[in-house]
């Protein structure tokens, strides 16, 4: 199986190519570059590896959530590689993506916290198992502080319909790690979370977004043959843009006397 | 190459249209589809950038098969492919950049980047093969006014520039007040055809004596404060007199502008370009000052003076007026990398080498 994935939903862009199992990584240490970046990098990683565009099986794509920006140059640059190659697109969603660090252990919980702003972050978290992982809280975009007081509260009925396992029933010897940049830009709430767990293991790390996490997700879901095409594949943005909101709840105000009220 | 013929496709997304088109011999429109969001936008009163940026996402391999498809033509047999780096909406710019990036590092094919405006004037280019740099442009469109000589197909030198507001903002801030809403400038024009232009005398700004420089918010202001004191009158308006009146101020205005620049410069002909390029009246007004004065230059034995103006599918943002500049550029060797960035706010005389890197 040969995939290759680009990353461009966080601070750093990457590609990875996938070759039977074996990967490889280019990672750009420049913030937010992506745009100038991620298709020399990409091409210059499948000279070096000795693979064209032809000879892959599909094109792996970190689908966000993450800034609206960069999701999108991912996804423009994927559905051009795509179309060009006649490959199918893998969308891979970013947060889950995490869960395939193979860093983790086996009962780590992972948190991924990207910053969506004005308080809130893109987040999910998930159980590392043997050999697989569970979801404990699906992608989301909440205010972080929400989010940290779920990890703690029984389940809604809607998740506990979705079989979803409750936080209370994981050991308190597991591991619980915060990383993306969302742990960073709210450093003060996820450490006193820390503290308060208390458990001399858990953690918040400086891990974000990286292309060889999606390009493992990415091989599972070709075997299941979860994929789509240039035309199909779509960002996943876990947020509507401002304005279509405002249209929606009629909260674009009228003009009136030489001013904009609100309606 | 295709039967002999150079090909090149050119692909736009700097603000609301989603298009690509492809040329033969850098002159022949085999296609060019036009994708526009304009239904999309009227319901916010403008164009939101973060919705034109999806929009151009999911439009955008749609727009380049057709484009393809139409011209009867395989991605194999294009020669290069252009891009609109700049200026425009940053994220608008950045996908069809971004796509444009993928293609050619896909398929081996040499990129070339484009500014928005050099696309708008070399437009002309299309319809009218005998015009060949130096000349002189009026570029008209909702972001940019100016007076601009074009001195190479990658030279330009501006004269002159708007101070405040473009031309088509003018428009679309008029239409919004007098309630025709977005886009203003085709409501304007055409309502305007029904009114007397000379029921207002709106204020008209020519700054210094022979500046080649634009102010239009004043005579925007000065239309706003009519309707407001007439509402305070309880007074009824007719808007297509409005729209009439505040329609012939901004195109006096552009007209002799244009003239002085041709006094100016002593060139012989104009070439105008741009969105509003489109709107009837300014192109009659040209038209009419551009014959006056060359009955005059013949009756005294000089040479005839021309105007140029694209039609209207080539004054709106399209493909093939990147397709033209990009064939020009590549002729001069002109090509970027993949490395190619956007540039929201490119300058035309001092950024394009910005774009060759």
């Amino acid at each position: 199986m040969k995939i290759l994935a680009i990353e461009t939903t966080g601070p750093l862009a990457s590609a990875t190519l996938s070759l039977d199992g074996t990967v490889t990584e280019k990672v750009n240490m420049t913030n937010y570059s992506h745009l100038e970046e991620i298709a020399p990098m990409a091409m210059e990683l499948m000279q070096e590896q000795g693979v064209t565009g032809p000879e892959l099986d599909a094109v792996a794509v970190s689908r966000g959530p993450g800034s609206f920006t960069g999701v999108r140059i991912g996804v423009a640059t994927a559905k051009g590689f795509a179309q060009v190659w006649g490959k199918p697109i893998i969308e891979v969603p970013t947060l889950e993506a995490f869960a395939w660090n193979p860093e983790l252990k086996p009962g780590d919980v992972i948190c991924p916290l990207f910053d969506a702003r004005r308080s809130q972050v893109y987040c999910g978290a998930w159980l590392k198992m043997n050999n697989r992982y569970t979801e404990l809280l699906g992608e989301q975009v909440c205010d972080v502080n929400d989010f940290l007081k779920r990890l703690r509260e029984p389940l809604s009925s809607a998740e506990a319909a979705r079989g979803l396992l409750p936080f209370s029933n994981i050991p308190e010897h597991f591991r619980v790690i915060f990383c993306g940049d969302g742990a960073a830009a709210y450093g003060g709430a996820v450490d006193a979370w820390l503290l308060d767990r208390n458990d001399g293991r858990s953690l918040r790390t400086d891990w974000v977004q990286k292309a060889s996490n999606a390009v493992r997700m990415a091989e599972k879901l070709l075997e299941e043959g979860k994929t789509t095409d240039c035309y199909g594949a779509e960002p996943e943005y876990l947020r509507e843009a401002e304005a279509s909101k405002n249209l929606r709840t009629h909260n674009l105000g009228i003009f009136r006397d030489g001013a904009i009220h609100k309606a | 190459m295709k039967n002999g013929k150079h090909i090149t496709m050119g692909i736009e997304s700097s603000c609301d249209e989603t298009a690509i088109a492809v040329l033969a011999d850098g002159r022949e429109v085999l296609s060019n589809i036009i994708s526009s969001q304009i239904e999309i936008h009227k319901e916010y009163g403008g164009v939101v950038p973060e919705i034109a940026s999806r929009h151009h996402l999911k439009n955008i391999p749609f727009v380049f098969d057709q484009a393809l498809e139409e011209a009867g033509v395989s991605l194999a047999e294009v020669d290069e492919i252009g891009v609109t780096a700049g200026p425009g909406l940053a994220g608008a710019l950045l996908m069809g950049t971004a796509y444009a990036k993928a293609i050619c590092a896909a398929s081996g094919k040499p990129l070339v980047g484009v500014h928005h405006i050099q696309a708008h004037i070399l437009a002309n280019l299309l319809e009218h093969p005998e015009l060949e740099p130096p000349f002189l442009s009026l570029v008209v469109s909702g972001g940019h006014t100016i007076l601009v000589e074009v001195r190479g197909y990658n030279e330009f030198k501006v004269l002159g520039s708007t101070r405040d507001d473009a031309v088509g903002e003018a428009y679309d801030k008029v239409a919004r007040v007098i309630g025709l809403g977005y886009p203003g400038g085709p409501k304007v024009d055409k309502l305007a055809r029904e009114g007397n232009p000379h029921a207002h005398e709106f204020k008209r700004v020519y700054l210094e004596k022979d500046s080649l420089d634009f102010s239009f918010s004043g005579t925007k202001t000065a239309v706003i404060n009519y309707l407001h004191s007439e509402e305070q009158r309880g007074n009824e308006v007719n808007p297509a007199d409005v729209a009439a009146s505040f329609q012939e101020a901004v195109i006096e205005v552009l007209v002799n502008k244009a003239m002085t620049a041709l006094d100016i410069t002593g060139y012989k002909g104009l070439a105008l370009a741009g969105g509003v390029a489109s709107n009837s009246a300014l192109r009659a007004r040209l038209q009419a000052a551009i014959d006056e004065r060359s009955r005059k230059s013949v009756r005294k034995g000089g040479p005839e003076i021309r105007l140029w103006i694209p039609s209207p599918i080539f004054c709106t943002d399209n493909g093939a007026m990147v397709a033209v500049a990009a064939y020009e550029k590549a002729k001069l060797g002109l090509f970027t990398g993949l490395r190619l960035d956007v540039w929201p706010n490119l300058d035309l005389e001092t950024g394009l080498d910005k774009l060759e890197v």
